[in-house]
């Protein structure tokens, strides 16, 4: 303890003697101004990554993006929309995942294509894209599997596209 | 002098733990997870439907060498399209953030070896299997 005492003081009476009060306020004043000036720098904004991608085109068309990977009838164009069930349906917790290109910034971007169940099927705006589609004895990278069997009833409607995360580049 | 010798334990203590993360590429386990387990384990590993419910609880497999085993012979790792790296990095960062506080703070990694080794002999019949692991590891739940 006693050589903690002397440790501390030993250093307070060093920065008293190589300090003053006025220095103190100059390099404090800096900091702040300083500090706070370091996130308006370019630099600092062009390294945040967006999570979420820039929107660009239409939802309900086939071509849309994030539909690379889809195969089924868009929600889009059944009541719901790319990323919710229409009304009376159930969102099956279990879906299969694929990543799609954003082409405005033209980065890769995880998709899950969660089903819509509990009602018959929807029968508007059929797509077919299947980029990454594996053939079913690879269940988990197939979407002819019909994912609504997590959902309570297994009758499908339709398929959303929600966006989960950035894809990792190796 | 002897400021000097507790600043290096720190340092040490703080290089030692930094060493360890970086053994985990957070973002490319992230994304294997998404990519091969979120569709039916869901987001944060909640589950469904028959699927395992992993979230805060799958840590507790590591309590004993058999469960340490079934989490690589299981189906879905065995069977992974993951090289024995990235598998071995992705269970790790399962046990970390799906895992929460049921993984002991001191767990020791999965290695690459260690993977190539367990998942030669997957599990076929792994629900059984896992019904009779939990039977042993924690008798009391399983009662």
């Amino acid at each position: 303890m006693k050589m903690l005492d002397k440790l501390f003081e030993k250093s307070a009476r060093s920065i008293a003697q190589t300090s003053s009060r006025r220095g103190l306020l100059k390099s404090l004043g800096a900091v702040l101004v300083g500090g706070a000036a370091i996130p308006l720098l370019p630099v600092a904004r062009a390294s945040d990554s967006p999570q979420y991608p820039q929107d660009v085109g239409d939802p309900s068309s086939c071509d849309y993006w994030r539909y690379c990977a889809v195969d089924g009838f868009l929600c889009e164009c059944c009541g719901g929309s790319y990323n919710s069930c229409p009304p009376g349906t159930e969102m099956s917790p279990i879906t299969w995942i694929g990543t799609c290109r954003n082409p405005v910034d033209g980065r890769n971007y995880v998709i899950s294509y969660n089903d819509c169940c509990g009602k018959t099927q929807c029968g508007s705006c059929l797509c077919q894209r299947d980029e990454g589609d594996r053939p079913i004895y690879r269940s988990d990278k197939s979407n002819d599997v019909n994912w609504c069997l997590g959902a309570t009833s297994s009758v499908y409607h339709c398929s959303t596209a929600v966006v989960v995360g950035v894809a990792f580049e190796k | 002098m002897k400021c000097l010798v507790l600043i290096l334990l720190i340092l040490q203590v703080v290089s030692a733990e930094v060493a360890a993360n970086q053994s985990i590429n957070a973002k490319r386990a992230k994304f294997n997870y998404q990519i091969l387990c979120q569709g039916c384990h869901v987001g944060d590993g909640r589950g469904g439907k028959g699927v395992p419910h992993m979230k805060g609880r799958v840590g507790y497999f590591l309590s004993g060498q058999k469960g340490r085993e079934y989490l690589v012979r299981v189906p879905g790792s065995a069977n992974s399209a993951l090289d024995n790296v990235e598998l071995a990095e992705l269970l790790n960062w399962v046990m970390i953030e799906i895992g929460k506080k049921s993984t002991p703070a001191d767990f020791a990694y999965f290695t690459a070896p260690e993977v190539e080794r367990l998942r030669a002999s997957p599990l076929f019949e792994a629900k059984e299997y896992r019904k009779q692991l939990v039977k042993k590891l924690f008798p009391l739940a399983a009662q």
